[in-house]
């Protein structure tokens, strides 16, 4: 009956989001609470499943199949692994955040936002879980259309930067229904494990082109990125949690899971290609971070910097790297919610984001500050907090596969350092800038309260990484070395036919 | 046992640091009782592992202790272990016993503000982080110290955050220690990668391993991996001590509170970075161009800074430049190779410059913070006891017979000439001379003559007259000077012909010394050239300013005028504006990746990347206008749950009707 509990993450926010439907709007303002009081729900599921969870083994765990469209040859599985359990972790963690924080500081459209939001975790758990390409395709639609709705109408300035997010997501999921179908009907089966193995090579360079445009777009990376540092600016913050903590790791998540799995002998064609963009886009990001003149778009321009290298730590096919670059994007995401979080009072109380409106906050506000100064040092890598562990094994693994993509992770996060920092000192240090400054609100307990969870986190991550990484490694090493083994298989395969070419001329 | 002599300081962090953000404000009282006692049980605990250690037999004088599994991936195995050898325990005492008369100092210093949680926080996390350090069991662990070290400083320096000017020196000292914390990330992510371990039980005997030869192999540009490694530590070291290419942040860091200023400059920063080189001297040793960077910054640095720091008028800058020259003759003579001389050093100038910061601590406190030592003057009348203070350490800075400062930087400067540096020892020797005439004329404008500032000074000092600073800010110094006496002492030995005490003991005999009549000569010679070369620039320094104070500084105001004084004119100008290094260092990277940035990048990125994203939203609505949806408002709320409804019917459709329970767990 483990399955059962995986079906359980994913029935209870639906269920959730169903009840909530039926509150009468008079008692709206409790909305976020039964979205917090769901949430909840899925983490002691989910705390169930980590305490359970068999770190020593690398199959997949907490097995649910169930038949489901027979007709398309669809079944509805999911389990848990190595792989995906710090995502599911994340979401989890995220969900009640959102929804007992950032919801009711929207303080509009509270019902169906938290609607939404509980329909995001349904998608993201079903797509992090999913081991069926179309349930996977399925969950990625609902997640993208939840967020978009989450979104909504949030003043004209939002509705032009939503609508370019809308558009990028339909393209990019027309890209990833393509490829996905293609697949499926190729063979007969959405299973993916079914799937490795059986394409051509050049089944193999369609698909991968299609798949690099939907996840990289998915992850917000180079080239890709422009609907990214674009939307979270104007988004509710919420919408903004969202898209930096559960559709950008996704991402990673799929280019781990999917792509590299189904199309192993196009990765080592062009696999450098896509590195050199991703690494350049990471260096190119974090450049573009230091010019930045408002609050949010500097801290996306950063984030993104941040998740190419996780990508690339993804990409590098070292273990080290790879589970780096889980571990990374698990606690850069909670940091940079957290931050997102206290921007947004600090956006609701100013009506602005431009750094140079701002100033001297700490001496009115030393909690928020505090907190502000501590995610910030965890998001630029200070050991003791979690983000340093994935940077050292990130830098590990990148080295070990070409010194540039690790002078590159160094340079970046140089400059990601002193743009943040400057950040923190034109908002918090200084002299109070106005009236408007004086006035401003120290952060309440409850608000305290679920920040002092992300930072105990942060902190059990920095000074015991291995805790959260013991869970990953095996599974972690199994998918590597497999993937290692289709990619060195192509490449011999490639030399030996032109070896035989040569011959032959 | 090792691992108490972390918990102490990190309590006393934590209950000053955290206990006001669950809305607990502590008395002044407790606060400063807290950070004392946790600096007190700190001491305590490393005299305790000294004697431990001292009761071990010769040979196996080390304490591991292994706390947990820190990281483990893969191959990848790290774990959280302390580690102490002679030298780490040395060093920690002597840190610890600075850090506690700190605190004392501190007292009396901060008395009056109001963010004395926050201060005390922070000096505790000073010490817990340097603690580490010392105590590291891998590498990685002392990265962690290492890393915090920096924040402690960069916080320390924007102490007073309200001014905006302190707190933007913070954030350029963070990014040049970033720069330089990758450059070690890399050196060990590099060693990592060749050795398989971080431990420095381990790397140590690295030089005796089959390892060396994969190691010395030439590989990317020319260069070996040792090399690079030694290139990558060298680029670190030197921007946390603050050496030639990455110096800017160190004279900023003087916005601090002077007597965290005076513990970063005189202490922490040689027993770290020196430290740090000592134990991977067993890596230096194989990298010539690692020891060649180390020497060339070095002794620029060493040079460069005295030749700035003659012209200042600013108290603590003068202070932080002298530090920085001094660290600098340190890091060279690492780079030469004679780091048990090195370390010697380090222990006597601890002790003197400490002092001398401390009593500079004392005469602002007594000037009202007041820092231009051209009002300063006559102070010897007001202030007697800052005065001898300051006036003893300056002795033992200069090398007066007795002092520490003499056995210690001569014996530096001996070694190195008798290891065929004879470049680096004329370095030093003019380092030496202008060093002596720099403390000189500090000492003379400070203390002597009447004082100068008259009108100037009302504001300041109501009273017309500094006051004497309490007694706990004298006594530190005082203890101070002492232990430089003592530390001076150790060595006396050696100068008739004896075993050095302290340097050898301390650096577990790396490289001995076979005492023949041409050392002994080289050392005479040395000594006496040096000696005498002192003993001018004191002298010529006393002449200058010690009764003419007023013509000397008029003279030198004179100069200041552009187009004045011919050569000497213009060096005294460039000299005061630092030759324009940081000028140019900052303008060609900062500055210039800025303007790259802003002028290539930016519009590449609004343009290009955007731009196209903005062109398929605008087809989109181009498509829209035609047929006319582009009227109505954006999908309200409405129209939104309705579609809501939908997908959500849909999908329950397609879960309860097309779905057959096939078997629920155990496929």
């Amino acid at each position: 009956m483990n399955g059962f509990w995986l079906f359980a993450l994913v029935l209870i926010p639906f269920l959730g989001a169903l009840c909530i439907l039926w509150v009468p709007s008079r008692y709206r303002a409790y909305v976020p609470a039964i979205g917090f009081v769901v949430g909840m729900l899925n983490v002691l599921v989910v705390a169930w499943c980590w305490s359970q969870f068999d770190a020593t083994s690398p199959v997949d765990q907490f097995q649910l199949k169930l038949r489901w469209l027979p007709i398309l040859h669809v079944s509805f599985r999911l389990a848990l692994d190595g792989i995906n359990i710090l995502f599911v972790l994340l979401v989890s963690l995220l969900v009640p955040f959102t929804s007992l924080l950032c919801i009711s500081m929207d303080d509009e459209r509270l019902k169906s936002r938290t609607i939404a939001l509980l329909m995001v975790q349904v998608g993201a758990y079903g797509f992090f879980l999913s081991r069926d390409l179309f349930l996977l395709f399925v969950s990625w639609e609902l997640m993208t259309f939840s967020t978009l709705f989450l979104n909504g109408s949030w003043g004209r300035q939002s509705f032009e930067s939503n609508r370019r997010f809308a558009i990028s997501s339909a393209v990019g999921s027309v890209f990833l229904g393509m490829c996905v179908f293609y697949m499926g009907f190729r063979h007969e089966t959405f299973h993916i494990s079914e799937l490795v193995g059986s394409f051509s090579v050049f089944e193999q360079k369609l698909c991968f082109v299609l798949m690099v445009f939907a996840f990289v777009r998915k992850a917000g990376l180079f080239p890709f990125h422009a609907w990214f540092p674009h939307i979270v600016p104007h988004a509710p913050v919420s919408g903004a949690v969202l898209i930096m903590g559960i559709l950008i790791p996704s991402g990673v998540y799929a280019v781990l899971r999917v792509m590299l799995p189904l199309a192993p002998a196009a990765f080592a064609e062009w696999g450098h290609i896509l590195m050199f963009f991703v690494a350049f886009g990471g260096v190119y990001a974090s450049l573009l971070s230091l010019v930045q003149i408002h609050i949010s778009r500097r801290l996306s321009y950063i984030y993104m910097s941040y998740m190419s290298f996780s990508m690339l730590g993804a990409l590098s096919l070292r273990v080290e790297a790879v589970q780096g670059a889980l571990v990374f994007v698990l606690f850069q995401c909670i940091a940079a919610s957290g931050l997102l979080f206290l921007f947004a009072i600090l956006r609701k109380h100013f009506a602005t984001s431009r750094l140079a409106e701002l100033g001297g906050v700490a001496k009115r506000v030393p909690s928020l500050t505090t907190y502000f100064v501590l995610f910030v040092l965890s998001l630029i890598c200070l050991p003791g907090l979690a983000g340093f562990s994935g940077e050292f094994l990130l830098l590990l693994g990148l080295l070990s596969y070409h010194p540039v993509f690790a002078i590159a992770f160094g340079l970046s996060s140089i400059f990601g350092v002193l743009s943040l920092w400057e950040l923190v000192r034109q908002v918090f240090f200084g002299a109070a800038q106005g009236k408007q400054t004086e006035e401003i609100q120290d952060i309440s307990r409850v608000q305290s309260g679920w920040l002092v969870v992300f930072l105990c986190l942060l902190l059990w991550g920095g000074w015991s990484p291995h805790s959260f990484t013991h869970r990953t490694s095996v599974s972690v090493s199994a998918l590597v070395i497999k993937l290692q083994q289709a990619v060195k298989a192509h490449r011999v395969m490639r030399t030996r036919q032109r070896v035989e070419q040569n011959e032959r001329r | 046992m090792l691992r108490y002599i972390l918990l102490f300081p990190l309590l006393g962090t934590l209950l000053n640091g955290c206990l006001p953000l669950f809305g607990v404000r502590l008395k002044r009282q407790h606060s400063v009782f807290i950070a004392c006692l946790a600096s007190v049980c700190t001491a305590l605990w490393s005299l305790r592992l000294l004697v431990t250690l001292a009761y071990l037999p010769a040979g196996h004088q080390v304490i591991e202790d292994v706390l947990y599994n820190w990281m483990q991936v893969g191959s990848v195995r790290i774990q959280f272990s302390l580690y102490a050898d002679v030298l780490g325990v040395g060093a920690a005492v002597l840190l610890s016993l600075v850090a506690l008369l700190i605190h004392v100092y501190s007292v009396g210093y901060m008395a009056r503000d109001e963010g004395y949680a926050r201060y005390f926080a922070l000096l505790n996390a000073l010490l817990f982080s340097m603690m580490m350090v010392l105590f590291a069991g891998n590498v990685l662990v002392g990265m962690f110290g290492w890393m915090w070290v920096g924040l402690c400083i960069v916080l320390l320096m924007s102490f007073w955050y309200v001014d905006v000017e302190r707190v933007k020196v913070g954030s350029k000292a963070l990014a040049l220690f970033r720069l330089g914390d990758v450059a070690l990330l890399f050196a060990l992510v590099l060693l990592y990668w060749n050795v398989h371990t971080l431990d420095w039980s381990v790397l140590r005997r690295v030089g005796d391993s089959s390892l060396l030869p994969g190691l010395l192999a030439p590989w990317l540009w020319g260069m070996s991996k040792m090399d690079w490694i030694g290139v990558c530590l060298a680029i670190g070291v030197l921007c946390r001590t603050a050496q030639l290419p990455f110096y800017m942040w160190l004279p900023d860091s003087t916005a601090g509170p002077a007597p965290a200023v005076a513990w970063i400059h005189s202490a922490i920063l040689p027993l770290l970075g020196v430290f740090w080189l000592a134990r991977f001297h067993f890596l230096l040793k194989f990298s010539s161009v690692a020891s060649g960077l180390l020497i060339v910054f070095g002794a620029l640095t060493s040079l460069l800074v005295m030749a700035i720091a003659i012209f200042q008028y600013d108290v603590k800058h003068t202070l932080a430049y002298i530090a920085m020259s001094q660290v600098g003759l340190m890091v060279v003579g690492i780079g030469v190779g004679v780091p048990d001389a090195v370390i010697f050093h380090v222990f006597s100038f601890v002790c003197y410059m400490t002092a001398l910061s401390l009593a500079g601590g004392a005469v602002l406190m007594g000037m009202h913070y007041v820092q231009d030592i051209r009002v300063m003057g006559g102070l010897v009348h007001s202030m007697p006891w800052t005065h001898w203070g300051f006036l003893l350490a300056v002795f033992a800075g200069i090398g007066f017979p007795g002092f520490s400062g003499f056995f210690s930087g001569h014996s530096l400067l001996w070694r190195s000439l008798e290891r065929g540096y004879t470049a680096v020892w004329l370095v030093g020797a003019m380092t030496m001379v202008l060093h002596a005439f720099c403390l000189v004329r500090l000492l003379c404008l400070i203390f002597y003559d009447t004082l100068r500032g008259g009108e100037q000074l009302r504001w300041h000092l109501p009273e017309g007259q500094p006051k004497e600073v309490p007694w706990t800010m004298r006594i530190p110094m005082y203890v101070l000077l002492l232990a430089s006496l003592v530390v001076g002492a150790m060595h006396v030995p050696t100068f008739f012909g004896g075993k050095a005490l302290l340097g050898h003991w301390l650096h577990g005999g790396f490289i001995g010394t076979k005492v023949t009549t041409e050392t002994i000569l080289t050392r005479e010679f040395s000594t006496g050239v040096v000696f005498v070369g002192v003993f001018v620039g004191a002298l010529l320094a006393l002449l200058t300013f010690g009764q003419g104070a007023v013509q000397a500084l008029r003279n030198e105001a004179l100069l200041q005028v552009n187009g004045r004084g011919g050569a000497a004119g213009v060096f005294f100008r460039w000299a005061q504006r630092r030759f324009y290094i940081d000028v140019f260092l900052e303008l060609v990277t900062v500055k210039l990746l800025l303007q790259v940035v802003r002028f290539v990048l930016a519009p590449i990125e609004k343009y290009v990347i955007e731009g196209a994203l903005r062109l398929l939203s605008a087809t989109i609505l181009g498509v829209g206008v035609m047929f006319g949806l582009e009227k109505r408002e954006p999908p309200g709320r409405a129209i939104s749950i309705a579609v809501f409804v939908l997908v959500l019917c849909l999908l329950w459709w397609m879960l309860s009707n097309a779905m057959i329970v096939e078997g629920m767990g155990g496929v």
